[in-house]
């Protein structure tokens, strides 16, 4: 992709992978143009819960991973937070993609659901804290990333970082799975 | 009126607060409940004179040898186990810059780790017993609560993990259910600062605070009455989570 030479209007964004790295989907949701100069005014997380697993069949060495994970996701908003702080930035946006299975529900996924569920409130509570400090959290639960899913992710993220209030959305783009379901 | 079983509970936390309304329930329906707690919690009890039915086992739920310990104990003792609540539970309040690895690993713990890996060692008690009932105590601060970002992880991960359980274990005839409790009158609640107790007490629309026995009754319904309730989350707040708790 080819970087502008003239300075860039849209905020910067750093993509941070939890549980797999996630760097290629970095030019799928059309970021490098937004990470080419300036400060980070969007910090994009992107969290693979555990492959799913029969739970009678899963061990306490699982359980410790999910609880890992899990914790690798608070230090990152930890992290995003910091950052903004330290770069002065007016206002942030946090943006954390999670998958939609993880969180709906499906058989023999407890640990993704458990991961899933864990995330999705953090970023609840998470958000109703950062509105004091003017960060925004929207929560993106995604599929499998197909070209026209990544077209609208990307549109989102440009949309939560253009639009501070805009903050503690949850938003299906996997072709409407969650419908005629009770959401999480 | 109370109908006399062979049935085994073994409830968490059950030494005090909605624990111990829980144990006091599933005692007067009839059924054996295995009353866990801390081990010093237990202690406490031994000098107290407790039903015919209630037996007291030490369990410190975020402990893996204490876990796996204490279902090894309902297997020797009463060969099956019908009701698992995971009430067990603790909350470290801080803003996100202010959680330590400490407390998030403690909460994480005993909230979450320590409660799906009882359900997952006391499903075989449960399937050979031809069915059975978990039910995990939640909290609404699920749906995010100012101050809580471990807390309300642990409780959402309670919750997503449970849904998934509900699909899984279904076909064994066990159900798997959360209560989310919002505020309700315990030991550990009446440690709040007074203007967040008012305030709280302020944003209840049904005028009180809760009480354990009300999350006593809603564990009541799912274990007697809720065969065909899977996969819920039944939150009681006394309409509070329908309220704007942000702007507490």
């Amino acid at each position: 992709m080819n970087h502008p030479t003239t300075p860039l209007l849209l905020p910067a964004t750093t993509l941070v992978g939890i549980g797999s790295d996630s760097q290629a989907l970095t030019a799928k949701l059309d970021l490098e143009v937004y990470a080419a100069e300036g400060a980070t005014q969007q910090v994009c997380i992107v969290v693979t819960p555990p492959a799913p697993l029969h739970f009678a069949a899963s061990t306490e060495e699982d359980l410790e991973d999910a609880k890992t994970l899990i914790t690798d996701v608070v230090h990152s908003l930890q992290s995003a937070v910091t950052k903004f702080r330290e770069q002065g930035v007016a206002h942030g946006s946090i943006a954390v993609l999670l998958p939609s299975k993880a969180v709906l529900g499906e058989e023999s996924s407890v640990l993704p659901g458990l991961v899933g569920g864990a995330v999705l409130s953090l970023c609840r509570t998470i958000a109703i804290e950062l509105k004091k400090d003017s960060v925004s959290l929207n929560t993106v639960l995604h599929g499998d990333f197909s070209v026209a899913e990544c077209a609208a992710i990307a549109s989102l993220l440009h949309v939560f970082r253009c639009n501070p209030a805009l903050t503690g959305q949850e938003i299906f783009t996997a072709d409407g799975p969650n419908l005629g379901r009770i959401k999480p | 009126m109370s109908v006399r079983t062979n049935k085994i509970a073994l409830v968490t936390g059950a030494g005090s607060g909605i624990g111990a309304a829980i144990t006091a329930m599933l005692s007067g329906e009839g059924y054996t409940v295995v009353l866990t707690d801390l081990p010093h919690v237990i202690e406490q009890h031994s000098h107290q004179t407790l039903p015919a039915n209630v037996h007291p086992l030490p369990l410190d739920v975020g402990d893996r040898s204490s876990r796996i310990e204490a279902i090894e104990t309902v297997a020797s003792e009463y060969g099956r186990l019908d009701v698992l609540v995971n009430c067990a539970g603790l909350g470290r309040d801080a803003r996100l810059t202010n959680i330590t690895d400490r407390d998030l690993e403690l909460t994480l713990d005993v909230n979450l780790i320590g409660a799906l890996s009882l359900v997952r060692q006391a499903l075989p008690l449960m399937e050979s017993a031809g069915g059975g009932a978990v039910i995990n105590i939640a909290s609404r601060a699920w749906l995010g609560i100012f101050g809580s970002g471990a807390y309300s992880a642990s409780k959402g991960g309670l919750i997503g993990a449970t849904r998934s359980l509900a699909l899984e274990i279904g076909a064994l005839g066990v159900t798997a259910n959360c209560i989310a409790p919002g505020y309700i009158e315990t030991p550990l609640s009446a440690t709040l600062p007074a203007q967040v107790l008012e305030k709280t007490l302020h944003s209840i629309p049904v005028g009180r605070g809760g009480v354990p026995d009300d999350i006593a009754a809603a564990v009541r319904y799912l274990v007697c009455e809720g065969s065909y309730v899977t996969g819920q989350v039944l939150t009681v707040c006394g309409g509070r989570s329908i309220g704007d708790p942000v702007s507490l």
